[in-house]
């Protein structure tokens, strides 16, 4: 199917919308911590800064005064998180294989938004958890299909010519 | 390819804390089933809204999504009509509007790779009382949404673990 025969998936001028970029994270995973859970976000945050476990991607709300909100870390933290993950299993959800998705700039647009959450689902994407930036917008879907992911929003917008999805050359380890 | 990096600072250096007032977030379940049915909805509603600058969403218990639109300015009827159709199949489950909520946000060398960031704003919001509606981190930049008139507060508590080198 070509992008123009997609309902819903058509900005206002019937052209692809114009991005700068993508870039693509490492093989993460995500902890989701629903409402009442009984651990709050930061919580759980200070009990991983103590295992100096890095946040790669955090989203919350606490509206109500209950906590909800997933967190994403590298796999290869994962030993110094697992006790805190296993002392608070009946609290969190573990999703074991995501990674991220994001597309730059997003310059406040609503259609650019509404056009990827449909690209994600007719190409029957999962989107575990969305944030952004004043100009980028991260989507967290399966790791393993974010080449899929790619393809289903580059069907949508538009990348500069010679550009590739940026992909981690390399990681940085705070010690 | 792996760099190591070593901070060693008494507070947390940042380009600068910041922050906005006067705005609106509004906030609804989405059903994974629904995402593909916007039909234009969503790109409608903001024919009615002010700039878009901030989404995120959690999962939900509804096999879902929390979806939170932060934008400038205030609600008008109009958008949140368009809203209650923006998910294609009628009126969104959970829809909450915050008017005059505000935000603070700030970022820092190599925030998305550093241990304890997110512990370090959110502790010092924590101990200041300040209250916190929602948040979303992502890359080196942390943004905090606020109930009105706690901005300045928020930002004062953040000063406490965060330095602009050279102020």
């Amino acid at each position: 199917m070509t992008f123009l025969e997609r309902p819903g998936m058509v900005s206002p001028s019937g052209q692809k919308l114009a991005i700068s970029g993508i870039k693509l994270s490492g093989e993460l995973l995500q902890i989701n911590f629903l409402p009442g859970s009984g651990l709050t976000a930061p919580q759980l945050f200070h009990r991983l800064a103590e295992r100096r476990v890095n946040l790669s991607m955090v989203t919350l709300d606490a509206a109500g005064g209950q906590w909800g909100g997933a967190c994403c870390i590298a796999v290869d933290e994962l030993p110094r998180a697992q006790p805190l993950l296993d002392e608070a299993a009946d609290f969190l959800k573990i999703l074991p294989s995501v990674g991220l998705l994001t597309v730059f700039p997003h310059r406040s647009r609503y259609d650019l938004l509404e056009c990827i959450l449909s690209a994600f689902a007719q190409a029957n994407l999962p989107i575990h958890c969305i944030a952004s930036s004043l100009a980028a917008l991260t989507f967290a879907t399966d790791f393993s299909r974010l080449d899929e992911a790619v393809s289903a929003v580059t069907a949508v917008a538009d990348l500069p010519p010679n550009h590739a999805p940026v992909r981690p050359e390399f990681k940085v380890r705070q010690i | 390819m792996e760099t190591i990096a070593v901070y060693w600072e008494p507070k947390i250096k940042t380009y600068g804390i910041a922050e906005k007032t006067g705005l609106s977030m509004v906030s609804f379940f989405l059903l994974m089933e629904e995402l593909g049915r916007g039909e234009g909805r969503l790109r409608r509603a903001a024919s009615a809204a002010g700039d878009l600058l901030l989404v995120f969403a959690r999962p939900s218990a509804h096999s879902g999504l929390r979806l939170h639109l932060l934008f400038e300015g205030r609600p008008t009827w109009h958008l949140l009509e368009e809203f209650s159709g923006a998910t294609g199949g009628g009126k969104p489950s959970g829809l909450r509007v915050d008017a005059d909520v505000e935000l603070v946000y700030l970022q820092g060398p190599h925030y998305g790779d550093r241990y304890g960031i997110a512990d370090a704003a959110f502790g010092a919001l924590i101990n200041a009382k300040v209250p916190v509606l929602a948040a979303a981190c992502t890359a080196a930049s942390i943004y905090i949404v606020l109930p009105k008139d706690t901005a300045a507060a928020a930002r004062k508590a953040l000063s406490e673990k965060f330095i602009v080198p050279g102020k």
